[in-house]
């Protein structure tokens, strides 16, 4: 992935035609540097206000086109498969157009190759960097103890772990890939996708997603009808177990406790000591 | 003219006192002034919330904290100032919100305009009750954090916890129990409420 310089960030922002208003109430950049983006390019950028930007001008198109371009001739010798492989990586730099972020729909989130893993929230594009080891253990872990109780007492829910696509508002301007999640309802669940809220939603946080998951993707899921929602915090070894609906109720845990699941009326528990057990030694590694 | 008629529409609604959610547009500003002055009502995102009459224990709790945080500010000086409900706090600077926090300290005076805050408070305590623990719970953490608020804490005088988050450093909801200590945290944690004190003090009201 070719990192965008900022006097090129620059020039995109201005050339999608982002409004001062726009910039400062739906992107969330600070009046500081959107004066400085507007009128002052020379100016030095923080890191943060370098991030910030990147995530405004961000766009799939940029990085599948520093992917090497011989991937079609490569395909072309082998025998099968040939034509769709080619289809597919001929598409995106072909048909997504540049937009502005908060614009994006399904149809630009289907054109992206698979081996960009992004998020559409509410038409902004995010992009989900690889997560790390301690955060893959801990979700497939508890994916695999629900799962196991789901399947001893022979219920009717379905769990599932990332990727797979779900479309919590029922629209084309949000589809998000929790970490883990339980879907009860088994009419929500069609071939490609999750089309409606599940039932139970866990995110492992990680540096970059922390902020989105605590603020954006919590309100979404409140909203579109998730009963229950974990922020497990691999950090801070604190699991935040939020209940939505009528009777909101907030609870945190360590990572020594059994967590009950309330979607499964508290029967299933998760047990967090035996997870960190599993990756305890990547704690007591060196950074 | 858009207000009344809007009013009207749900005037049955606001009368009959059951916790409501309604849908209004808040066409022009001063809408809020066609209200009847005898119903207290909360404004977030063009939706009216009701504001039920507070129990002597919510009552009883706001009135501690805000006490301990006066009596901070009065020894200690600075340009903080706490206040206790009602107080008309216009979170977004816009027409469409306009809240009133149980308790709220803003240390920038700036905000003080028309009578009302301006803006957002940097400290904000809402003690829940039946009819507004979604309302707090939810969309006013929503809003508050969107707003900048830097410490907003959610007071639970049923359950006698207390979830502070600190939004300024993006720390993690701690809950604290009935017999703890919590400090405010945007006073640089000098200032301290003793909710063992608090609660041993107002016990004879859960009986």
């Amino acid at each position: 992935m070719t990192k965008l310089t900022l006097d090129q960030m620059i020039l995109i922002t201005t050339m999608l035609g982002y409004t001062k208003e726009e910039l400062i109430y739906d992107c969330g950049l600070s009046q500081e540097t959107v004066q400085k983006i507007l009128h002052a390019p020379q100016d030095p950028f923080t890191e943060e206000e370098k991030n910030a930007l990147e995530s405004l001008v961000y766009h799939p198109i940029w990085q599948g086109m520093t992917k090497p371009k011989q991937e079609n001739t490569v395909h072309e010798d082998s025998t099968y498969g040939t034509s769709w492989r080619k289809e597919r990586s001929e598409e995106p730099t072909t048909t997504i157009t540049w937009k502005k972020q908060g614009t994006y729909t399904l149809q630009d989130y289907l054109k992206i190759p698979d081996e960009h893993r992004v998020e559409l929230i509410d038409g902004v594009l995010f992009d989900m960097s690889s997560p790390y080891a301690t955060h893959q253990i801990i979700g497939m872990q508890i994916y695999t103890q629900i799962s196991n109780y789901i399947a001893y007492h022979k219920g009717r829910c379905i769990p599932f772990a990332a990727p797979m696509d779900v479309q919590p508002d029922w629209d084309d301007r949000t589809i998000v890939q929790p970490d883990v999640f339980v879907v009860c309802d088994r009419d929500k669940v069609t071939r490609r996708r999750i089309f409606g809220a599940p039932d139970l939603v866990i995110e492992v946080l990680s540096p970059s997603t922390r902020k989105k998951d605590m603020n954006l993707k919590r309100i979404k899921y409140q909203r579109a009808g998730v009963k229950e929602y974990w922020m497990i915090d691999p950090k801070r070894l604190k699991v935040i177990v939020e209940l939505f609906g009528e009777h909101p109720e907030i609870s945190l845990y360590s990572f020594e406790e059994q967590v009950p699941v309330s979607v499964f009326q508290g029967d299933c528990k998760i047990d967090f000591a035996q997870i960190y057990e599993q990756v305890r030694f990547l704690y007591e590694q060196p950074d | 003219m858009l207000q009344t008629i809007h009013f009207g529409k749900h005037s049955r609604q606001f009368r009959n006192l059951k916790a409501f959610r309604k849908q209004v547009t808040f066409a022009q500003e001063g809408a809020e002034e066609a209200l009847p002055d005898d119903l207290r009502v909360e404004l977030i995102d063009g939706t009216f919330y009701e504001m039920l009459a507070p129990t002597t224990i919510h009552q009883a709790v706001g009135g501690f904290i805000h006490k301990i945080l006066l009596d901070h500010v009065l020894t200690h000086g600075g340009p903080c100032m706490p206040f206790a409900a009602p107080v008309d706090v216009q979170l977004d600077e816009d027409d469409k919100t306009m809240v009133q926090p149980d308790v709220l300290i803003v240390c920038d005076r700036k905000r003080f305009q028309h009578g009302r805050v301006f803006g957002a408070p940097d400290f904000l305590v809402e003690l829940l009750s039946p009819s507004t623990r979604k309302k707090d719970m939810q969309y006013k953490l929503h809003k508050y954090g969107h707003a900048g608020v830097r410490e907003y804490w959610i007071v639970d005088p049923k359950k006698k916890n207390v979830i502070v988050y600190d939004l300024e450093h993006e720390d993690f909801p701690v809950i604290y129990g009935e017999k703890d200590t919590v400090p405010v945290r945007i006073l640089d944690g000098k200032c301290q409420v003793d909710f063992s004190q608090l609660f041993s003090f107002i016990g004879f009201l859960y009986d």
